[in-house]
């Protein structure tokens, strides 16, 4: 018997997961193949308000809500081997949650009664492109989902300005320099992009802090601080810099500063909220005790 | 007094009475060591990194009480009567040294307006989150004692309290970083970014849920608080310490107020933050099997912090066998040493875990032998090699095996074989008796080839019939006995001729007509005795004179009867069809 393929679907919760998992089930090679779905209980559920029909698919509802991989396990594998017993799927899908490691996921298909029965055909990673670099530097499965994916979906480029796309795609790509990348708007991948995916099966889980890994550090600064050195020093920062956002007073008020991909704007606010001049940077390939070297000079003493 | 395995010389083996026969009971019940240390003390103790008599046992029971009782998860998980009832089973059937009383990181959740979604085997899953649908963060409040499901969590403590003083009970609260996310979801770490004063002012609403959850348990009889928090296994160190630092640390400190002990339980992939945990100043940091144990140990010791875990959950205690899981078991003892650690599974126990599993790693915590017995086996399930034994046991002779661990070491096991040694001289010449110690490859070979599953065990011709109990004298004799009689009665089923040459031996012509018989026998693998008689009575008893050898003489032998008397008509008919 034919190894069962398996396509994965990872990225953070509202990356468009659902809208993709719909996409993909439309496309006719795979709409003719039976499709059993593995889903979080509250992903693919309803889609268009409409429930995915049991009689079309064979669907498999994990109810863990939130919680981990490690705990999933035995639900997982306990799907697989009806899906294998059930002898009418020849795809599965994987609708991971949000917060999943895909290395996790690998290593439950190697279980032998499953290594025989399953292979994983793509992992297809789902990158939400107004919010990925947000997101990333505080939820660890964000960027092992990106690392691990045999391609990348970036969504919801309708919503990002054209001049950041560059600057997100570069990002990704010190993340995963080997999968291949689509643009895409509501999860509308071409079936040609699927069907070229190559699987790359990886050993053992990524690095939890690889050398470009999206880090987020916290300055405590200083009041007031000198508004052209200090945007200097960001602008310094050059492509590391993804995102900045915080209170600081430069001696005329507080004001909320933000920069994206190299653009910044400085608001005047009444008044400074309760965190004070805390001034967060999302930086990418650059050591975190480089940028407090960097930013020494603006740190508030004592 | 331990009951610790010595070597040798032991005591010698009392003499059996010929009318009183005895039992030496070796291992009706485990060796518990007993030097007055409860399992409630053992927990404490290692929690506060001081001495125990030995690693102390802690299963995390929460759904899976439901299957020990025919209970769903639902069933159990929202109703006194049955999370008593489920527990109670619990520690009668793993007889651990601690215990949470349930394991639920909704309740708290729930009774601050998230909805749930049930299931049969797993606790439930928060379905919906307030903050995400508009509820603003000062319109919560913290939960009083009977709020939801908590009342009923505080009744099942008080009343597990009442009848199981000895055993340290677990209060598991979930931990601030956890709660907001199901009061948030996972916009939760947007606002880490985007609005990290409305995060602070959550985590300190959680944190005071915790505490407040926290002082319930400790008021209704828990002696340890585990504060779980798995979701802080998905951010890094940094944000850790900027967002669940403060907030846990308050958390801890109060607990220590009440005179608690704390536990900080994280599962998932949260290597990145253990040293941060420790920093929190719990008492004992838990973690699941996506941790190593020995990095653990060697972050949390010189903290002054215990540890525990982390036997795989799903691999080895739901879909491996007992020999796993006390293997598993051994690996986390071992690493985890005799100060300051605690075993336990890395997360709940799914609720269908086979009970067997778990009593199988009771029963080498508790049993130094049986440990002992394990550690030995450790490397059968590597052993590919098989010994064909369907053969096995087809001599003249009766092989008796006596599968032991050692016996110049371990008594039970010398006993077994001084037991063998006494009869053997009864059947001198028709028994063979040998040991076989596990500590050898080939032995354990052996074992497994045999199906061997305990020790010591003695086989005879292959077959296991004596297991851990040392037998009787009488029983033994009788088994060997039995052994012989149906081997003589398949020799003489399984012989159907015996082909007599008589003759002298030194005769030229008696020497070639044995050796056509025997190419004869042989080329047609018949099953046919060949039988040389050259005593000269012997030879005129079967009616030939000296100058008529060599002669041959063809018996054909037909079983006509076994077990029964046979009737005097029917043995006259026998003879008549012979004459």
């Amino acid at each position: 018997m034919k190894a069962i393929p398996v396509i994965l679907i990872t990225g953070y919760l509202g990356a468009g997961k659902t809208s993709l998992l719909k996409r993909i089930l439309a496309f006719p090679t795979i709409a003719a193949k039976h499709p059993a779905l593995i889903i979080n209980e509250f992903g693919a559920v309803n889609i268009d308000g409409a429930s995915l029909s049991d009689e079309l698919y064979d669907i498999y509802k994990l109810n863990k809500g939130s919680l981990f991989c490690v705990c999933l396990q035995a639900d997982v594998q306990r799907a697989f081997a009806e899906i294998s017993q059930g002898g009418r799927a020849e795809v599965v899908l994987v609708e991971a949650t949000g917060i999943a490691d895909p290395s996790d996921l690998s290593a439950m298909l190697q279980v032998p009664a499953l290594a025989r029965d399953f292979r994983i055909q793509a992992n297809v990673c789902l990158v939400d492109a107004l919010n990925f670099s947000k997101v990333a530097p505080y939820m660890q499965a964000a960027q092992h989902q990106i690392i691990e994916a045999d391609a990348l979906a970036l969504n919801k480029i309708d919503l990002v300005a054209e001049e950041d796309i560059a600057q997100i795609e570069g990002a990704l790509r010190k993340l995963n320099t080997h999968a291949p990348l689509v643009h895409c708007r509501h999860g509308n991948i071409p079936e040609s992009f699927l069907a070229g995916i190559e699987h790359r099966s990886l050993t053992g889980p990524p690095q939890s802090a690889p050398p470009f890994g999206i880090i987020a550090v916290t300055l405590d600064l200083a009041s007031p601080l000198d508004r052209d050195a200090f945007l200097r020093a960001l602008t310094d920062l050059g492509e590391t810099l993804l995102r900045a956002k915080g209170y600081i007073d430069f001696g005329d008020g507080p004001g909320l500063v933000e920069m994206v991909f190299g653009r910044s704007s400085v608001q005047p606010v009444d008044s400074t909220p309760r965190g004070g001049n805390a001034f967060t940077l999302i930086v990418q390939g650059i050591r975190r005790d480089e940028i407090m070297t960097r930013f020494a000079p603006f740190l508030r003493q004592g | 007094m331990s009951l610790r395995p010595r070597t040798g010389p032991f005591p010698a083996m009392p003499e059996a009475s010929e009318t009183k026969p005895y039992w030496v009971l070796v291992r009706t019940k485990p060796t518990i060591k007993v030097n007055d240390m409860t399992g409630k003390e053992r927990v404490l103790a290692a929690l506060r990194c001081n001495s125990v008599d030995r690693v102390p046992w802690v299963p995390f029971v929460g759904c899976h009480a439901g299957a020990l009782i025919g209970a769903s998860a639902t069933e159990v998980l929202s109703s006194a009567d049955t999370m008593v009832k489920g527990i109670d089973a619990a520690i009668e059937r793993y007889g651990p040294d601690g215990i949470p009383i349930t394991f639920d990181l909704q309740i708290e959740a729930e009774a601050l307006g998230c909805e749930l979604v049930w299931a049969d085997e797993n606790p439930p899953s928060v379905a919906t989150h307030p903050l995400e649908l508009g509820a603003e963060l000062s319109s919560l409040s913290v939960p009083a004692a009977d709020a939801g499901r908590l009342g009923m969590a505080l009744e099942a403590t008080r009343r597990i309290r009442q009848c199981h003083e000895d055993i340290a009970l677990y209060g598991l609260v979930t931990g601030p970083f956890t709660l907001a996310l199901h009061l948030y979801g996972t916009g939760l770490f947007m606002s880490m970014f985007d609005d990290p004063d409305f995060i602070e002012d959550l985590m300190a609403f959680c944190a005071d849920v915790t505490s407040t959850t926290a002082t319930h348990y400790w008021e209704a009889g828990c002696d340890v608080i585990a504060v779980v928090d798995p979701m802080t296994s998905q951010i890094g160190p940094d944000q850790f310490r900027q967002f669940v630092t403060p907030h846990m640390s308050r958390v801890f400190s109060h607990i220590h107020e009440e005179g608690g002990l704390a536990s900080f339980f994280v599962c998932g992939n949260a290597q990145q933050n253990v040293e941060a945990m420790c920093e929190c100043g719990p008492d004992n940091v838990s973690v699941d099997e996506n941790i190593p144990l020995d990095f653990v140990r060697d972050i949390c010791l010189p903290r002054g912090v215990s540890f525990g875990g982390n036997l795989q959950l799903t691999s080895v205690l739901l879909l491996g066998t007992p020999e796993e899981a006390q293997r598993n078991a051994i690996e986390c003892m071992e690493i985890g040493g005799e100060k300051g650690f605690i075993l336990a599974p890395g997360c709940d126990l799914p609720y269908a875990t086979p009970p067997a599993n778990l009593e199988a790693v009771t029963q080498i915590v508790v049993d130094d032998y049986q440990r002992e017995v394990a550690k030995a086996r450790t490397n059968d399930a590597t052993i590919e090699d098989r010994l064909d034994m369907s053969e096995y046991g087809q001599t003249d002779k009766v092989i008796v095996d006596i599968i032991t661990l050692d016996s110049e070491a371990c008594a039970p096991c010398q006993y077994m074989v001084e037991s063998v040694k006494a009869v053997a001289p009864e059947f001198e010449g028709i028994v063979e008796w040998r040991e076989h110690k596990i500590k050898t490859r080939e032995s354990l070979v052996f074992m497994t080839s045999l199906m061997v599953r305990n020790i010591p065990t003695i086989c005879i011709d292959g077959r296991i019939v004596f297991t851990s109990q040392i037998p009787p004298r009488d029983e033994l004799v009788s088994a060997i006995q039995k052994r012989i009689n149906e081997k003589l009665r398949i020799k003489i089923r399984s012989r159907r001729a015996s082909l007599i040459v008589l003759g002298s031996k030194e005769d030229e012509a008696t020497q070639q007509a044995t050796q056509i018989a025997q190419t004869a026998i042989k080329e047609l693998g018949a099953d046919v005795d060949l039988v040389h008689i050259s005593d000269e009575k012997r030879i005129r008893e079967y009616g030939f004179l000296p100058g008529q050898t060599p002669a041959i003489v063809l018996a054909r032998y037909q079983t006509k009867s076994t077990g029964t008397v046979p009737p005097a008509i029917a043995v006259r008919e026998w003879i008549k069809d012979i004459t």
